[in-house]
């Protein structure tokens, strides 16, 4: 578990040089000074531009410069959001609640969903009702992300009123209680969450079925048959376990994708989270927050997937050869 | 175990002919998009009397916002939709056989650093990175966009190609090449990129189910080609303004990008069940 845990921070230390390199070579990449043509020629911005060239260490020497970027991003220190007038380690913690608020009960829901349904699917491999489930599973995912919540929204916000369209809590209201604040946000929360529910348990149910499928093939599975086990016994107690590493490990693998995917169902419910407010900062060439949300999004891929992976060794210790 | 369980979730009862027929017609509609198109999609009718049409015989996909014919612009959007994908798996298919062909045969230390490196973009978000050059680059042209959306797509590609290299390594037909004596340059080319290329196609059909997503959703919100290049994204984008009154600017590009991925999904998947070596490791 040891080597396993230094392989993974080993993976996570690179796609940081990785994308702070990117950001390094994209603000010298930019023409002239970055943080002058983003700003107006105002002499009350001077202060900023200052205080951006001495964040990004622009006054330096070329080689001093990026160890400095680096040691000032270890520190929080991003500088000031161009587009929100404040720290942008402010803007962060503002969104990424928020984000955590869409993604968390998504994925939760999304993945018990595809377990299940591709657990069935695969018990009944190769009947009609397989074949329906699968067709709607792929009809789902041909049709992009933004696409399903441009659709869900204006189905069932803009036509039907059922939901708020945008938004987590409703604009100025006054929350009585804790119980009004948390039945307002899943008032909000009912629509974007269930689109990305829903494509979540597409993704899960594909693995899930095919993995179903293989394993019932497996000699223990006849020997549990053979022992007299009923069916659901047989999928719950032997074909369960042997299928949960490998869907940690496929999850895995799906984490960032998943994130591209949040981002974009954020931005169509104004969902006020980091995905939302990364596609506006880059629509205002808000630098300094586009390089920190690329930074810190990059690295949470790469813990949740971590995570992922050894939960995907807990669960089958056989694979952990191969980490 | 029979075909059909094996497809995954694909319905092994839609012939393949449907989804290559389909995509087919779209190919063809973008290569002769020119000579097909009614109207100039870039030139507006009459404001006031030619705007927001409903589809009629005059107008199949009606009029829009500033009274451009959207069928013919539609056909103009296929063209450069089909083309950013045909572009960015060049891109991927160039840069992940490659880098894939030449992991798989490398000494194992500099195997162990390249699938590293690859590991590591895999771990990157894509759309964090694309968008990340976007906001520093400004809207982009559609070659670009392509270039970059191949570029960051390559690592899947080199690592099933990888992996397919190391089996065909290990077969006798390439260790009787190797006892007479061929150059490994030689047996990279000759004897183990064709056993490669059959999965590097299929991946590479799977990538077009990836990358017009990801341009039409970056078009949508603004982060994507520049203006008056139409592609789907960008059509998505102006029915955006006005969705509930003006369905058919929003219907035919929807329709569009669902039926393109649908039939690129099931051609990869059913081409890659006939055959468990193509499976992705």
């Amino acid at each position: 578990m040891l080597r396993f845990a230094a392989a993974r921070a080993r993976q996570t230390a690179i796609v940081a040089f990785v994308v702070t390199s990117l950001a390094f070579v994209l603000v010298h990449a930019a023409p002239g000074d970055p943080f002058a043509t983003s700003l107006d020629e105002n002499s009350n911005f001077a202060a900023a531009r200052a205080e951006m060239r001495l964040r990004y260490a622009l006054d330096l020497p070329l080689w001093q410069q990026y160890p400095m970027m680096l040691a000032n991003f270890a520190r929080g220190e991003f500088g000031t959001s161009f587009g929100e007038a404040r720290p942008v380690s402010a803007v962060l913690t503002d969104v990424i609640p928020d984000t955590l608020l869409l993604m968390v009960p998504a994925l939760l829901i999304g993945v018990l969903a595809g377990v299940a349904v591709g657990t069935w699917q695969g018990a009944h491999a190769g009947t009609w009702r397989d074949r329906a489930t699968g067709a709607f599973a792929l009809s789902v995912l041909s049709i992009p992300e933004f696409l399903l919540a441009l659709i869900a929204s204006l189905v069932f916000a803009v036509r039907l009123r059922w939901f708020p369209a945008t938004g987590i809590f409703s604009a100025g209201a006054v929350h009585a209680s804790w119980l009004d604040t948390v039945g307002d946000y899943l008032h909000h929360a009912a629509l974007p969450v269930s689109v990305l529910a829903l494509v979540i348990s597409c993704v899960v149910a594909r693995f899930q079925r095919a993995a179903v499928v293989d394993t019932l093939n497996e000699e223990f599975v006849r020997t549990a048959r053979a022992k007299g086990a009923a069916t659901r016994r047989v999928l719950v107690h032997h074909v369960l376990r042997r299928t949960g590493g490998s869907l940690f490990a496929v999850l895995g693998l799906l984490v960032p994708t998943l994130v591209g995917g949040a981002a974009m169902v954020e931005m169509v419910f104004g969902w006020p989270g980091a995905g939302a407010t990364l596609v506006s900062a880059v629509g205002s060439r808000d630098y300094p927050l586009v390089i920190a949300l690329v930074l810190v999004g990059s690295i949470a891929v790469c813990v949740g997937s971590a995570i992922a992976d050894a939960a995907a060794v807990l669960a089958n210790p056989a694979i952990r050869k191969e980490a | 175990m029979s075909a059909s369980r094996r497809t995954g979730n694909v319905p092994a009862f839609v012939p393949l002919c449907v989804p290559a027929c389909v995509l087919a017609l779209f190919v063809l509609t973008a290569l002769t998009a020119q000579w097909i198109a009614p109207f100039d999609p870039a030139m507006s009718g009459d404001l006031v009397a030619d705007r927001l049409l409903t589809p009629s015989t005059t107008h199949w996909f009606g009029t829009d916002a500033s009274a451009r014919d959207v069928f013919s612009r539609m056909l103009f959007g296929t063209q450069v939709s089909l083309g950013i994908a045909a572009l960015s798996v060049a891109v991927v298919l160039l840069v992940g056989v490659t880098w894939g062909v030449i992991a798989g045969l490398a000494p194992a230390w500099l195997d162990g650093w390249m699938m590293r490196f690859v590991d590591a973009l895999m771990a990157t978000p894509r759309l964090l990175v694309v968008l990340a050059c976007v906001a520093f680059t400004g809207r982009l042209s559609a070659t670009s966009l392509a270039l970059l959306l191949g570029l960051t797509a390559w690592p899947a590609m080199s690592r099933i190609v990888r992996a397919r290299v190391r089996e065909l390594d290990a077969t006798d037909y390439v260790a009787a090449a190797r006892a007479l004596g061929a150059p490994r340059m030689r047996i990279a080319v000759r004897h183990i990129l064709p056993g490669v290329l059959p999965a590097a196609m299929v991946t590479a059909i799977l990538t077009v189910a990836s990358v017009i997503p990801l341009e039409a959703g970056l078009s949508y919100f603004g982060a994507g080609i520049a203006p008056p290049t139409a592609s789907w994204g960008v059509l998505l984008q102006d029915a955006s303004a006005r969705p509930l009154d003006a369905w058919w600017l929003l219907l035919f590009p929807s329709a569009a990008i669902a039926a393109t991925v649908m039939s690129v999904n099931l051609l990869g998947e059913r081409l890659r069940g006939r055959d468990r070596s193509l499976l992705a490791p």
